[in-house]
């Protein structure tokens, strides 16, 4: 849920039009769009999603002072968000297993018709490599088109077309009978 | 896979986010602002212990600036700079850099000029060789100095004393954005002040490289905002490792890098330098009325592809 508050509003409006605005503003504004779209990232990991949160926008701090000078802040630290993601992926690869399972459920408070569905499909999620859950999250979260992803990810347009290909593929081949649940919602 | 069925899977997805449990804001800006000083205080000890360490010179500034006495002051001074251009890839970028060049030419020796002026008296700035008879380390040439057409300018030295080595450096700009002390539970082991002096504002903060435990290298940051908008900062940094005491280790008092900071002759600079430009700078006409003050001929570039190379900074590089 954005913030509404006239501090956020502000913030925003400053944001959109490349004003100076204070880093305390930015990370409260955006930090909660940040968080979810680094918890699709984690794939359900709260934790690790505010861990990554953390580090982009400690990433974005140590720079503040020259961030005027880019055209789009938010789209910065949206870029940086999923590159601290796929580097820290890469370095704890080797410790990671993809498992054949789904994690078990977690309980979920938000008030939606199937939260039992929705886990599962985080769970589904866990199961893709990194960049190619990226390449999901910011297609299908963030709406980014083909080009914007392959330029965020650093990869040509035709490997994301394909991965995103691909990973649909997995996940419905991981989910069975609920991708055909979720395409009748 | 049909348009459907990612149609419906974006959805499901925005369903999943939105059910996520969000941390509160405090907590996220707070974990950030501890990285981020980490992050920044990281790349502060690289560039001055690293660069300093570069130039294969450190020069020597005197024991009584902060023990009170235990040999002479010594402070190695630039040898005859030579002006180099970084980037020179076409005619015409040669000639926006000359333009960058002529503006400000002068600046980096003013810099270094008014540095060696305020360091404390008794220091000595006299040109050391690198070994001497004895083959014994001496001081030598200790400054680099770079003029941002953009932003600003920076100098940069060494100082030593018989307790430890610091790297300096010092960046006068024309930013118009202001640092912040942290607050204890960022950084427990930094002191930071904030003070209005003469229609500005002080900053002087104290600190580690890592100011949660207060380890690693000792960093002492002085800000001064004037009230033209003008910004000097100098930050110092000793290597735990070169130093006998962290604190001993530094040249400078906090008093004495205060006094150099606030002092009414980097005004100078800070008045001639831009304003800060979105995409840096590029040559413009002489007759333009947006032309930077103190420039010959420049003003903000249009567009990145417009503007000098290398990030809008002039490329006039001095070294020692």
């Amino acid at each position: 849920m954005e913030h509404t508050t006239a501090l956020g509003t502000a913030a925003r409006s400053r944001v959109r039009t490349q004003e100076p605005i204070d880093f305390q503003e930015f990370a409260v504004v955006r930090g909660g769009q940040l968080f979810r779209t680094a918890f699709l990232l984690a794939a359900g990991d709260s934790h690790l999603a505010e861990d990554l949160v953390q580090e982009t926008l400690g990433r974005m701090f140590a720079r503040w002072g020259r961030l005027p000078r880019l055209d789009n802040p938010v789209g910065y630290a949206q870029t940086v968000l999923v590159n601290v993601f796929i580097s820290q992926r890469r370095k704890h690869s080797s410790s990671e297993r993809p498992t054949e399972m789904l994690a078990e459920r977690e309980s979920s408070t938000a008030g939606d018709e199937d939260p039992a569905l929705r886990v599962t499909l985080l769970a589904a999620l866990r199961q893709l490599a990194p960049q190619d859950r990226a390449v999901l999250v910011l297609r299908y979260w963030e709406d980014r088109s083909v080009e914007e992803t392959a330029t965020a990810l650093r990869l040509s347009s035709t490997a994301v077309r394909s991965r995103s290909s691909r990973a649909l593929e997995r996940l419905r081949g991981v989910l069975g009978s609920s991708m055909a649940e979720i395409a009748e919602r | 896979m049909s348009s459907d069925i990612e149609a419906a899977f974006a959805q499901e997805l925005r369903a999943a986010a939105e059910s996520a449990v969000q941390p509160a804001p405090g907590d996220i800006y707070a974990g950030a602002v501890v990285r981020g000083r980490r992050i920044r205080r990281t790349a502060i000890v690289k560039r001055t212990l690293a660069s300093v360490a570069a130039l294969g010179v450190v020069a020597a500034v005197g024991v009584p600036l902060l023990t009170g006495g235990h040999g002479p002051t010594v402070v190695g001074a630039a040898a005859a700079p030579t002006v180099k251009i970084k980037t020179t890839p076409t005619a015409d970028d040669t000639k926006k850099a000359a333009a960058a060049q002529a503006g400000t030419a002068w600046m980096p020796a003013y810099m270094e000029q008014t540095l060696k002026s305020l360091l404390p008296a008794g220091s000595d700035t006299s040109i050391k060789d690198d070994e001497g008879d004895n083959g014994r380390i001496q001081a030598s040439v200790p400054t680099l100095i770079n003029i941002k057409g953009t932003s600003g300018g920076r100098a940069q030295t060494g100082l030593k004393t018989s307790t430890g080595t610091s790297a300096v450096v010092l960046i006068t700009s024309m930013d118009n954005y202001q640092v912040h002390c942290p607050t204890a539970a960022e950084a427990p082991h930094e002191t930071c002040t904030k003070t209005s002096v003469n229609g500005g504002t002080l900053i002087v903060d104290l600190g580690f490289k890592n100011s949660l435990n207060g380890q690693g290298a000792t960093i002492w940051d002085v800000y001064w905002y004037g009230p033209s908008g003008q910004s000097v900062h100098l930050d110092e940094v000793t290597d735990a490792a070169h130093a006998a005491t962290q604190a001993a280790g530094q040249a400078l008092t906090a008093q004495q890098m205060t006094a150099i900071v606030t002092s009414p002759a980097w005004d100078r600079i800070g008045q001639s330098l831009p304003a800060q430009c979105k995409f840096g700078v590029m040559a413009g006409t002489v007759n333009s009325p947006t032309v930077i003050p103190g420039t010959v001929g420049l003003v903000c570039a249009t567009s990145r592809s417009a503007a000098i190379p290398g990030n809008g900074e002039a490329g006039i590089s001095i070294a020692g």
